[in-house]
């Protein structure tokens, strides 16, 4: 009889089904791997699990007992821990009190016991195979050795199922193999082990079997020898590219844009590519693999360590985002809310923030031709709002990235590096950030885009530049695009032996 | 969260909404309505210029605050600020500065602390809070030192003129008081500078990544807050023709009040000029009416805080409701 049996469990946000009918079981002693793109819903399913969520429908059979997990709590009073993505443990207390975080051991006047605390820390330590003091403050540990706390602090609770969620996202190669050698000693010790990855290599070298997630539901799960990479890709990605990914003929112009080398310590590694005009160039690769600090590199958020850009055979270097700009170089961030917009402001403040200066005399603001200015926007950018006045959180959320996308057109880029426009949009505002996208290609600007969607990437770029692990792999022109192909580029079952 | 829960938090962020479209509105007239009907003498012109003499001090101090908090900051050194900008002048003048010398050497000094806390705010990352705490310690501490302690009397007329003169009937710190209003009240509705306070404060990454320069608009805002010190400090002592190393202790807090119960959040983004004003003015009203009633002034003082208490709350609630 499995330890676990998850049963057609669903989940509904909104309009959104993260999850349906999904059914899942686990052996003691078992790693079952899950797989899948963003969105899949490999998160929710675990936050299910250990009592984040709550689901609308399914059932959940533990020891032989049907339960009804309603509470983190309660996971944890069962032995079913979940180690998130974002680590959980406070930097400023000692080792010892981040593994005992809640349930220090305690004698019978509430005083915690110092010697017990020590002792259990130090057998929790060997376990982990982590040389340390449990004395030492958390925040002057490494993150690795503080990925391996965190399974320590589900070790102190005499855990039975633990669940991790891209636990080796920010661990180098080593630091992976210390994990995985930990998580075999816990499935020797007969505990079940649910683990995420977007790193197929790793999960083919410690599942026992995989599971498949694709929009909220199962795919296939089998044992991992019956399972090749290729097969795994395609099951993950495979869907019909909708045609919904307009893409105008634009002709190809002359270079905007040139990388050369472009390094930032050893997290972008000696990059080179460039983008010409009307041309589209997608940046794919897996999280952790420099794409985004590519991306804000020549943003001007970040400095690079090395290398040179050009820009219209100029050469580039900017010193922050306000230079950029000044350049020609527009940038929409991936996290519009924190990172774009202002939600309590008017859409006419929010438009007109990157070109003050040219709507101003001696400082002082026009206020007609900013009106003017939102005014067009609202058409152009067809901003379904009560007027320039309106806050923009009164939006949607298509509508909000559209006056996000109007406000970085506004100091006439060049070159716009886009960083996942369309997360969390509906399909009918993608589709017109699509066509904006390509009326700004078609007057001649160039475009860097970035996607978690790769069905996105390949349906509205010209060429796919791949990195991994910092470092260029591939540069696939648009006949050759296939999920599939990149897929197995960014994961690194083809392409560059730098492993 | 839960089905109980849920009435009685919006009614909550109602109070909140109510407050923050014209509370201080609101506040103001129903105060200045009570005190008319309780006391003859509210009414009187005399009366009027007496309570906007009175917040003249505050009043400018809580300009500079507007424009600090609107970035999200906070600046608790403004009392230390008020008291050295004037003290520093006062020791020129002793020395045989000329009137208008000890003004450019307060204005002077105002702007130096506020370069100080901008300094330490943006360059070296130092909370505003912490930052400005410090430099209320080492304001007070350097007054008293320059001063060794003592009183400084008698100033030049020119120097004074500022604290004591009169326009048409007038009291100079009431029209200084109005002017300033009226210029900061354009800076921060009209200039790009203005709008980048706002965008600072509303969103600080977003400012940035829209090409904001943050830093030096948070730097600027904090010097400005020292200038309007030095200000508010020429105007104290032209008053009392005299320089006392302890005066506007405690000032920080009726300026923050004046600011927050003006619907200025803490949380930064929001604020407005005319709000402050109200604001100080409501501060004044409340004091002045209950002096005319003969109310102690220890429940003057509890009355104040209460009423700093429920802007403070409704600002809150409304922050919650964001979230």
């Amino acid at each position: 009889m499995p330890l676990l049996t998850m049963t057609n469990i669903s989940k509904r946000f909104g309009a959104v089904q993260a999850l349906q009918d999904v059914s899942l079981t686990l052996d003691a002693g078992e790693v079952l791997g899950i797989v899948g793109e963003n969105g899949a819903g490999k998160s929710t399913l675990i936050k299910i699990l250990g009592g984040a969520y709550f689901s609308d429908t399914g059932s959940i059979v533990f020891d032989g007992e049907s339960i009804t997990i309603d509470h983190p709590e309660y996971s944890l009073s069962r032995g079913i821990s979940v180690i998130y993505q974002e680590l959980s443990l406070v930097p400023e207390l000692s080792v010892a009190e981040n593994l005992f975080l809640g349930h220090m051991p305690r004698n019978v006047l509430g005083g915690i016991k110092h010697n017990e605390v020590m002792q259990r820390s130090r057998t929790l330590l060997e376990r982990i195979q982590l040389d340390v003091s449990p004395r030492q403050r958390l925040a002057d540990l490494r993150i690795d050795a503080r990925q391996l706390v965190e399974v320590g602090k589900a070790l102190s609770r005499d855990v039975r199922v633990l669940v991790m969620d891209e636990p080796t996202s920010s661990l180098n190669e080593k630091e992976v193999q210390h994990l995985f050698s930990v998580v075999r000693n816990l499935k020797a010790e007969g505990v079940a082990v649910i683990y995420i990855s977007h790193h197929l290599e790793e999960v083919f070298e410690i599942c026992d079997r995989v599971m498949v997630l694709r929009d909220g539901k199962e795919v296939d799960t089998r044992p991992t020898t019956e399972w090749t990479p290729t097969q795994i890709v395609e099951a993950m990605v495979d869907r019909p590219i909708e045609d919904f990914y307009p893409k105008a003929n634009v002709p190809i112009g002359d270079v905007v844009f040139r990388a050369d080398g472009l390094s930032l310590n050893d997290r972008v590694q000696n990059v080179s590519f460039d983008i010409r005009a009307g041309e589209i160039v997608g940046l794919g690769g897996l999280p952790g693999s420099g794409i985004i600090e590519t991306a804000q590199i020549i943003a001007g958020i970040r400095r690079a360590t090395g290398g040179t850009m050009t820009l219209q055979g100029q050469p580039y270097h900017p010193q922050s985002p306000h230079s950029a700009i000044q350049s020609q170089v527009g940038y929409v961030p991936e996290d519009r809310k924190e990172q774009g917009l202002f939600l309590e402001f008017s859409i006419r403040r929010n438009i007109a923030l990157s070109i003050l200066s040219k709507l101003s005399k001696f400082g002082v603001v026009n206020n007609k031709s900013t009106e003017a200015i939102a005014q067009k926007a609202i058409v152009d950018y067809k901003i379904k709002a009560a007027g320039t006045g309106a806050p923009v959180k009164s939006l949607s959320g298509g509508n909000q990235q559209k006056v996000l996308l109007a406000r970085v057109g506004q100091s006439d880029p060049i070159l716009m590096i886009m960083n996942d426009p369309t997360r969390g949009i509906d399909v009918g505002a993608k589709v017109e950030v699509y066509e904006r996208i390509g009326e700004f290609v078609q007057q001649g600007g160039a475009v860097l885009l970035l996607s978690s969607e790769l069905p996105e990437l390949i349906g509205i770029s010209d060429r796919i530049v791949v990195l991994r692990n910092g470092q260029k792999i591939a540069d696939i022109p648009r006949n050759e695009f296939s999920q599939n192909v990149i897929m197995s580029y960014a994961a690194g079952t083809s392409g560059g032996n730098n492993e | 969260m839960t089905a109980i829960s849920q009435p009685k938090s919006s009614a909550m962020n109602t109070l909140g909404n109510i407050w923050r479209k014209g509370g201080v509105l609101i506040a103001f007239t129903v105060l200045s309505g009570v005190f008319a009907v309780l006391s003859p003498r509210f009414l009187t012109i005399d009366n009027w210029l007496n309570v906007l003499l009175q917040t003249s001090t505050i009043g400018i101090v809580a300009i500079g605050m507007t424009f600090v908090i609107v970035t999200a900051g906070i600046d608790l050194s403004v009392g230390s600020t008020v008291a050295l900008s004037g003290m520093v002048a006062a020791v020129a003048m002793r020395a045989g500065s000329p009137g208008l010398i000890g003004i450019l050497v307060a204005l002077t000094v105002g702007g130096l602390v506020g370069l100080f806390n901008g300094f330490s705010i943006t360059k070296l990352g130092v909370t505003p809070f912490i930052a400005t705490l410090a430099t209320l310690a080492m304001g007070r501490g350097l007054t008293l030192a320059v001063s060794n302690g003592q009183t400084i009397f008698s100033f030049p007329d020119s120097y004074n003129y500022l604290g004591e003169g009169e326009i048409a009937g007038i009291p100079v710190p009431v029209i200084v008081l109005l002017l300033a209003f009226i210029v900061a009240h354009f800076v921060l509705s009209r200039t790009v500078f203005g709008h980048g306070v706002y965008a600072v404060g509303g969103n600080r990454e977003a400012a940035r990544l829209a090409g904001i320069h943050t830093g030096r608009t948070e730097l600027l805002v904090y010097v400005i807050g020292g200038v309007l010190c030095g200000l508010s400090g020429i105007i104290l002592m032209g008053r009392l023709d005299a320089a006392l190393p302890t005066s506007a202790t405690g000032l920080e807090l009726n300026a923050i009040a004046a600011v927050v119960i003006g619907g200025a959040s803490l949380f930064g983004g929001k604020g407005t000029m005319f709000g402050t004003l109200l604001g100080a003015l409501t501060i004044g009203v409340l004091a002045n009416g209950l002096n005319l009633l003969n109310v102690s002034p220890f429940w003057t003082q509890f009355i104040q805080g209460a009423v700093i208490f429920v802007a403070v709350l409704s600002d809150s609630l409304s922050q919650r409701k964001k979230n």
